[in-house]
């Protein structure tokens, strides 16, 4: 089997507040192959961002990688350099954030902002830069693109800003695309087509995509693969297919049941009773345990490990052998 | 009505403090004992308070005011621990005496112009139009001028007087607050529950009194510490032009002046007095900043 | 095109602000408890001649018509005649500004200069030895008084161990070979001139009065780009920079320092106002012949017409300042637009 592009094993990154010890990824474990896009599903709260954020090492005080290994290219980002790790950022892995109205720099135009790496990573002149630029531009199917360029962000919809980040983080052609939320700022209609846009061109580009969302919805349609997060671990990791058909963890059962079914009338909306764990004082045993129906006392006393249910298919459920079916 | 709403206001903040949550009086303890500059402030401005209060009891005025012209220009030492002063008078007696007068001005100050700014700029963020244009463009007048300036052409046109120093500076500060509780009440007026109090029936004077005003009090309260300092900084200046406290007032600004014609040789005159109003305002300052990261860590810096 | 309106409308502000401030100089003369005719006459003129003196001064009109004809000659440029020096208010303004314009826009390089790079290296070492160094720095600067450090700052500096001037803008022997005044600032025009030796002695003069006057505002422009850096840095922009790989000088420099200068340049027209009134203390303690010392010297004469002069032009000046502000904010940010 070919080597992973991106392997995390056993990642822990706590936040060290005035309250206490916020521990948000506690033991986290992801693979994500070659020109594949995975997908990193679950609520608020449960420590998909800070994931993303530690495998780049952008996490700000107070928070800190406490332990773990990030694997990229069989190199271990956490060991390297500040110097080292930059080298990385823009150029081999990027990152498109959330909320596309903060995250460019108001004071400078698109194209100040989109040269950059460029001209870094790519050791390009202005000339060629410019000229990439408008390619770039013209490729997240931007109309007009020398007008655009010369724009400032606040003179530009949330659409357009959200489809430049784009460009910008493909601009170096990356191998790995980690996209934090990307829709979730932007309306419903734009969703499909930024979707749409971002599985093509990083099929051009041959690069794999970390794709992290709350919308189970978006997995379906747009990841190859997929891993369930709760509370700061990964609970359960499977191909999609799999994944909806054959789901293992009793929170992916109810997270697929939630979904709510256009083609059945009178359907109860599906709940998961109990609320999203105080991560300074996260449960005993397995987090989930308090709003799982199926918990037993062993689920109180130790947490499930990731084990191997099924080709490509891991559970973190002491009790991953029972059958448990999407109603 | 009004000790009603400060009461309830500082009923709620003790609440905050002493906390029903797992925080409130752990953390904010936590965080001030944290914070030793804080400490430093409180210690420095209860101390003021406790000199203001106790020294002019024990020490009549007269004693500070008496001439003893056989001890003149002592330098500094176990008997006068500050020297003495031109007039032969101890000079720490002086300036300890003078705390009273620079807190009781320095309040006076910051209480005379946030009785006229903050109803001003109520009454300008709530009925808007032609009124808030008005007084508006008052304060912008005001503002045009550096207010030190302004307040030394008051006071002199006034006479030079410890009283017509407070008025003057009074004058040049209503302002300030004015636009800080316009912008406040700007903001307020279209809350949900100033809106529910108005469904209600509520006069419109209720409405600013009892509704609105409570909460600019955070800004305001944090701004008028500050300016404690600040306003018996402008006060010293004054004194010190010769403009503010006359003599043989123990103002502080005036002694830094008289002291002046005997520099260098006679250094300790001026210097001393300078030491207090530097410590003075800076526990204000400190104070202020204090406040400000209980009341509203927003703010914080 | 917007650009213009806006300046012709900042322009009509500046003399609404005028015509204000006039009024309110006016007013505040004839609260004074001094009689102006008797000050002009002097103390041993008898009542004749005192009636000349009023009637010289136009004082026996009705006051409306004296706050018209009060308006009417200073939209003429004439601000009266001072009671003390003799000489039109103008022609003393003149001679006095161009030092106390020296000595203020010299105060404020100082703080930006020093107070920026300060104040980042605040912002980016928080919580460790230089912030909290910088904090007692810019914590004393606006606690202290600014007449009692220039006294602090003669006695130790000048008079105890002679390393600069005590007072006056120039060494008086220097002044047999003073450059020719172009603008009245003495390190400019010396500079223009190649007048070295005049430009150093300056320089060695201005030092003092000009770090005194600037140490608020330097306190004030580091706390300021402290907590604007802070703030900043915290932005997603600031998270998007370094994703791109940029180094870390670029990501401070670049990409936060000019989002920061904004809230910056609106400290400078406050501070610029700060160093105007401190001006008057500072002038007063080094005998710099400004307009600082002028002021003081018609207020404790009570010398009307040049206190409403002086009035008037530092309003006239604080509006400038703010305009020039508003201008440097287009520069700066790209979402400011006046149209």
């Amino acid at each position: 089997m070919t080597q992973d592009l991106l392997t995390v094993e056993e990642l822990r990154t706590y936040f060290y507040t005035e309250d206490g010890i916020v521990r948000a990824v506690d033991g986290v474990d992801l693979q994500i192959p070659s020109g594949s896009i995975v997908g990193l599903v679950g609520e608020s709260g449960s420590g998909k961002s800070v994931t993303a954020l530690s495998i780049v090492r952008l996490v700000e005080r107070p928070g800190k990688i406490v332990s773990g290994r990030v694997l990229f290219d069989g190199k271990d980002l956490l060991s390297l350099s500040e110097d080292e790790m930059r080298r990385f950022r823009g150029k081999e892995i990027s990152m498109v954030f959330q909320d596309p109205m903060t995250s460019l720099n108001p004071v400078y135009s698109i194209q100040d902002q989109m040269e950059e790496p460029l001209l870094l990573h790519r050791n390009m002149e202005r000339r060629q830069a410019r000229a990439e630029v408008l390619e770039m531009l013209r490729k997240v199917r931007i109309a007009d693109p020398e007008k655009v360029a010369r724009l400032y962000p606040h003179e530009l919809s949330g659409g357009m800003r959200q489809r430049v980040m784009i460009a910008m983080a493909l601009s170096c052609k990356p191998k790995l695309l980690i996209a934090d939320e990307p829709t979730t700022a932007l309306d419903v209609t734009l969703e499909a087509e930024i979707l749409d846009l971002m599985k093509t061109l990083v099929r051009e580009v041959g690069a794999s995509v970390l794709l992290i969302t709350h919308d189970i919805g978006i997995v379906a349609e747009t990841c190859d693969s997929a891993a369930v997060m709760y509370a700061g671990n990964v609970v359960e990791f499977a191909d999609v297919g799999e994944l909806f058909a054959n789901p293992r963890h009793p929170y992916t059962t109810a997270l697929l049941n939630s979904i709510v079914n256009p083609r059945r009338r009178k359907q109860r909306l599906a709940v998961i009773s109990g609320t999203v764990p105080n991560m300074l004082h996260p449960p005993e045993g397995c987090r989930f345990h308090p709003r799982c129906p199926f918990a037993t006392e062993k689920c109180a006393e130790a947490p499930g490990q990731l084990s191997l249910v099924g080709p490509g298919h891991s559970v973190a459920c002491s009790q991953h052998s029972r059958d448990v079916q999407a109603s | 009505m009004t000790d009603r709403i400060a009461v309830g206001m500082l009923g709620e903040w003790a609440q905050r403090l002493l906390g029903s949550e797992s925080h409130g009086l752990q953390t904010t303890f936590r965080r001030i004992r944290r914070n030793t500059l804080s400490v430093v402030g409180l210690g420095i401005v209860g101390g003021l308070v406790l000199i203001a209060l106790i020294f002019p009891v024990i020490v009549p005025r007269s004693q500070v005011e008496l001439t003893h012209l056989d001890s003149m220009f002592l330098p500094p030492s176990l008997g006068h621990p500050f020297g003495t002063d031109e007039m032969g008078r101890d000079l720490l007696v002086r300036i300890l005496w003078g705390t009273s007068i620079s807190l009781q001005i320095g309040i006076l100050v910051v209480a005379t112009a946030m009785g006229i700014g903050v109803p001003l700029g109520a009454i300008a963020g709530f009925f808007g139009g032609r009124i808030d244009d008005a007084i508006m463009r008052l304060t912008d007048l005001f503002l045009a001028f550096p207010s030190i300036l302004l307040a030394l052409a008051v006071a002199a046109a006034l006479g030079p007087s410890i009283t017509n120093a407070l008025i003057a500076i009074a004058i040049t500060w209503w302002p300030w607050y004015t636009r800080i509780v316009r912008g406040m009440t700007l903001s307020l007026k279209e809350e949900k529950f100033v809106e529910a109090a108005r469904s209600l029936g509520a006069s419109k004077a209720r409405l600013i009194f009892k509704h609105i005003l409570p909460n600019c009090v955070t800004p305001v309260i944090v701004n008028g510490t500050l300016d404690i300092g600040y306003a018996i900084l402008a006060t010293a200046a004054l004194g010190f032009l010769g403009v503010g406290a006359q003599p043989p007032l123990p103002e502080w600004g005036l002694m830094i002046s008289t002291g002046r014609l005997y520099m260098p040789s006679r250094w300790w005159v001026s210097t001393f007095p300078g030491l207090a109003i530097l410590v003075t305002v800076l526990g204000f300052n400190l104070v202020g900043d204090a406040i400000r990261d209980v009341m509203d860590p927003r703010l914080r810096a | 095109m917007g650009m213009l309106r806006f300046l012709a409308k900042r322009l009509a502000l500046l003399v609404l602000v005028l015509l204000g401030a006039t009024v309110i100089t006016f007013v505040i003369s004839h609260a004074v408890p001094s009689d102006p005719a008797r000050m002009w006459a002097g103390p041993r003129a008898g009542p004749t001649q005192l009636e000349q003196a009023r009637r010289e001064l136009g004082l026996d009109q009705p006051l409306y018509i004296q706050l018209a004809v009060y308006i009417s000659r200073v939209f003429r440029g004439d601000l009266g005649v001072s009671i003390h020096t003799r000489r039109p208010v103008l022609n003393d303004i003149a001679a006095f500004f161009p030092a106390t314009f020296e000595l203020t826009t010299f105060a404020m390089i100082i703080a930006l200069a020093l107070g920026i790079p300060m104040g980042v290296v605040s912002a980016t070492r928080r919580d460790r030895l230089p912030d909290h160094a910088a904090r007692i720095f810019s914590l004393t600067g606006v606690s202290v008084p600014i007449f009692w450090l220039g006294l602090l700052a003669q006695l130790v500096l000048s008079s105890t161990f002679h390393i600069l001037p005590t007072s006056g803008r120039v060494d008086s022997s220097l002044l047999a070979i003073a450059p020719p005044a172009v603008s009245g600032l003495y390190l400019l025009d010396a500079l223009l001139a190649g007048n070295w030796p005049f430009f150093a002695s300056a320089f060695v003069h201005i030092l003092l009065p000009a770090l005194t006057l600037s140490y608020a505002s330097l306190a004030i422009v580091t706390r300021m780009t402290r907590s604007t850096m802070l703030e900043v840095l915290g932005q997603d922009y600031i998270r998007t920079a370094r994703m791109k790989g940029l180094p870390e000088r670029a990501v401070l420099y670049k990409h936060a320092l000019k989002n920061a200068l904004i809230p910056i340049l609106t400290i400078v027209s406050l501070c610029y106002g700060f160093l105007l009134a401190g001006a008057v203390l500072v002038e007063t303690i080094f005998d710099w012949p400004g307009m600082g010392l002028y002021a003081t010297n018609a207020i404790l004469t009570l010398d009307l017409p040049a206190i409403i002069g002086v009035t008037l032009i530092v309003a006239v000046i604080y509006v400038m300042i703010n305009l020039v502000v508003d201008i440097l904010y287009t520069l700066v940010d790209p979402r400011v637009r006046y149209d």
